[in-house]
């Protein structure tokens, strides 16, 4: 294994390689902003802040299945699907609270079930979760009539609508979050284990490690986070519909992958997952701010993820990390 | 075994973190609060102005011939006489829900051409389906339009981010073609209701012409994506026949938002469901009707106007390809939306009553409205039907948003050559529908009338 040099020998320079993510979506922010002056007013920079807490749920999600070395697609029709069942349950009597917390359990059952079936059953993860995101994305579709479904109560909007002096509640919570998952991935045994059995699946076997538990583990958390993805959105949205969130699936995937977590496992940094996710955000914000013509727009967007994919497999052959 | 190195991202590290492990966090805590505190003071200054409400405006447009009483303001403050400059420009963003196929195509194009032609830049963005990249699309660009034109994704979808984008970000919202259920600045849409329902009651008739009777005939209700006002009010108007004749068997299929996404479940419908189909009915036509045509053609049941086993198709749109169709006798019956006719007047409307002054972009911040009702005529150099014909635009119970629905005229194949038609118009400047030229092949005789009109049109379409 290659070892990585430190050229300078500075803290500094281990740094910028240990959180690069961060310092590229700095570097992006500035450079661009010198050519659209747009994207550094204060009212685009809070927009990315906001905007970019869906995909950051989502990646951050992703990661988790990624460190064992799985994907699962269905995280953004669980993001459809968790909201409705909370709008559902309010239409019953729920409690807002109840209903919020329900929408959260019913991302976490998701994901459980995900698991199950591809611990106990062998079904490669590829195969279940697109099968589950089809099958969810039906029963939305079944369920709204096809239709955007507004009416949530003000309560359930809270997070996406209320300030705490400047700062929207949506932005504290998302950093809560973020430092909760850090600290669940890097100070708890499970958090290590996931590390684990993603690096070496026999070895983590035999050392005893309940290599199938850690793996419905890790999906219960993407089924959590879609969900919760799922209820962050719909606060700002104030309306789930069939095809809620659906453009960020390939951000999901892209956002860890932009940060350097490993697809076959074992490797990965939530806190540059959260850089990617905001990179990612920047990317569509700079298409826009660009004026960018609705043809060119796609196309433009994956170049960009390409560059910066590209960007990351050079650090990761120069440095050795 | 050789150590691994602090540096190294090994599984090892992870089960045993050294003091490193407690400096990062320091590290990582550290760099949250200076985000916060940066995220802090840019949320401080990015925070939209408060609003600030005035008494009304008296606002006047020159031009506009008017039949009907129209709604005034009691003035109790009047604007300076000085007009600011717009903000951004000149400039004017179209949200399109999709750009997938020739209809969203040619409303971008009608709408680019009227705007470019008063000297406004035009863009567009397209959500490719999704409410919810439409919404953060909207907030994105009502910071930079002076104006927004947004084809809905869905009715309720946007709602809320129509209203942040004017109450926030003062920027006006025109909704094109399909409505929304909240407050925009206004609507013009295609009457979908009633042309939907006009062609199933020409279908009934048919079938009662040809067979004698309706007992037990087939009829296949062809629909997009129901999320969308304009396919949900023409699928509606289509279940008249369920409604009023139970005794047809009424097949009604959803084939979503893309021409391939229709040809797949019409194509199962009439290879099984529907083999025994008289009639046809599509919410849409051109690509989106291509797949039924193929469908037909394959399960021999494509058959030339004027036979008797001949399949009675009507459709809305009227594009280019189907008024072709309809010239080789494979189809009846169109009811065109007028996106000539529908954008233009989007454009003019805006022009007169939100765009001549744009005090909305400076505080106080005053959102302009549109006088109601509007009565507005046929917009120069475009056809929905003649000019003797007028629009209303007024309020709705079903919108917060004005809405205005433009006529329906009705073509068949002793009109199709009619060359104001939008879809024989375009093909002088925007050249051929790119399945224009797709033919099939129909069973029984061709009638002689088809050749003529072919004839015809490929004459005019040569000056």
């Amino acid at each position: 294994m290659k070892l990585a040099r430190y050229p300078l020998g500075a803290a500094w320079a281990k740094l910028i390689i240990k959180y690069y993510t961060w310092f590229i979506f700095i570097g992006i922010y500035l450079a661009i902003g010198l050519f659209i002056p747009l994207l550094l007013s204060p009212v685009t920079f809070v927009n990315i802040l906001i905007q970019g807490t869906t995909v950051g749920l989502l990646a951050i999600g992703m990661t988790f299945v990624m460190l064992i070395g799985e994907i699962d697609l269905s995280m953004v029709s669980v993001a459809a699907f968790g909201p409705m069942i909370g709008m559902y349950a309010m239409e019953l009597g729920f409690p807002v609270l109840a209903a919020i917390l329900l929408t959260l359990l019913v991302g976490a059952g998701v994901g459980f079930i995900n698991g199950l079936l591809i611990t106990k059953l062998r079904v490669p993860s590829l195969v279940q979760t697109v099968a589950m995101w089809w099958m969810l994305s039906g029963i939305v579709l079944v369920a709204t009539g096809g239709m955007a479904r507004a009416g949530f109560p003000e309560a359930w909007s809270w997070l996406g609508t209320v300030f705490i002096g400047p700062i929207q509640v949506l932005i504290l919570f998302f950093i809560i979050v973020v430092i909760g998952a850090v600290f669940f991935a890097r100070r708890t045994v499970t958090g290590n284990r996931l590390y684990l059995v993603g690096g070496n699946r026999e070895a983590a076997k035999a050392m005893g490690i309940p290599v199938d538990r850690i793996r419905v583990i890790a999906f219960i958390i993407s089924g959590f986070f879609a969900a919760l993805a799922g209820y962050v959105l719909s606060t700002r949205m104030a309306f789930v519909s069939p095809r809620f969130s659906v453009e960020w699936l390939m951000p999901a995937i892209a956002a860890p992958v932009i940060s350097g977590v490993s697809l076959t496992g074992g490797r990965g940094n939530l806190i540059n997952v959260v850089a990617g996710a905001y990179l990612v955000q920047l990317i569509v914000i700079v298409v826009r701010a660009g004026g960018v013509s609705g043809f060119f727009y796609e196309f433009v967007q994956g170049l960009l993820v390409f560059i910066a994919v590209l960007i990351d497999t050079v650090r990761r052959r120069v440095t050795g990390l | 075994m050789g150590r691994k190195s602090d540096e190294s991202k090994g599984n090892i590290k992870r089960l045993d973190p050294p003091e490193e492990g407690r400096r990062d966090y320091l590290k990582t805590v550290g760099a949250l609060v200076a985000g916060l505190a940066v995220g802090g003071a840019a949320a401080w200054l990015g925070k939209p102005p408060e609003r600030v409400e005035v008494p009304g405006v008296t606002v006047t447009a020159p031009g506009v011939t008017v039949t009907a009483p129209r709604v005034t303001e009691t003035v109790t403050q009047l604007v300076t006489p000085t007009i600011p400059q717009l903000k951004y420009g000149k400039t004017v963003w179209l949200l399109m829900p999709y750009t997938g196929e020739y209809w969203w195509v040619t409303c971008k194009e009608y709408l680019k051409r009227a705007v470019e032609a008063d000297g406004w830049k035009f863009n567009f963005a397209t959500a490719e389906g999704s409410d919810t990249l439409q919404s953060d699309q909207l907030i994105s660009y009502a910071q930079m339009a002076d104006i927004l034109f947004v084809y809905p994704t869905s009715m309720e979808g946007i709602n809320k981010a129509v209203r942040t984008a004017e109450e926030e970000y003062h920027c006006p919202v025109v909704i094109c073609k399909d409505y929304i259920t909240g407050k925009g600045r206004f609507c013009v849409h295609f009457n979908d209701l009633e042309a939907a329902t006009l062609m199933a009651q020409e279908a009934v008739k048919y079938i009662q012409k040809v067979y004698g009777t309706t007992e037990g005939k087939t009829v296949i209700s062809l629909n997009g994506d129901l999320a969308l006002s304009g396919w949900l009010e023409r699928c509606k108007g289509f279940r008249w026949i369920k409604e009023n004749h139970p005794e047809i068997n009424f097949l009604e299929i959803i084939g979503g938002l893309t021409p391939e996404g229709w040809a797949d479940v019409v194509d199962a419908c009439i290879g099984a469901p529907g083999r025994d189909v008289v009639a046809l009915l599509a919410g849409s036509d051109g690509p989106y009707l291509l797949g039924a045509l193929a469908a037909l053609e394959k399960y021999g049941k494509l058959y030339y106007a004027e036979d008797p086993k001949h399949v009675f198709i009507a459709s809305i749109d009227g594009k280019p390809s189907t008024y072709m169709w309809l010239r080789h006798g494979y189809n009846d019956l169109i009811y065109p939306q007028t996106p000539d006719s529908i954008f233009t007047s989007l454009w003019k409307i805006a022009k007169d009553w939100i765009l001549k002054d744009p005090s909305y972009e400076y505080p106080p911040y005053k959102m302009p409205e549109i006088p109601l009702p509007l009565w507005v005529d046929q917009p120069e150099g475009t056809y929905w039907g003649g000019k003797e014909l007028v629009m209303k635009i007024d309020k709705v119970p079903y919108s917060e948003t004005p809405i205005g629905r433009t006529p329906s005229p009705r073509v068949d194949r002793y009109n199709v050559n009619t060359w104001d038609l939008w879809g024989n118009k375009i093909t002088k400047w925007a050249g051929k529908d790119p399945v224009q030229d797709v033919t099939f092949v129909a069973k029984g005789t061709e009638p002689a009338w088809c050749r003529e009109l072919i004839d015809e049109y490929e004459k005019w379409l040569a000056k």
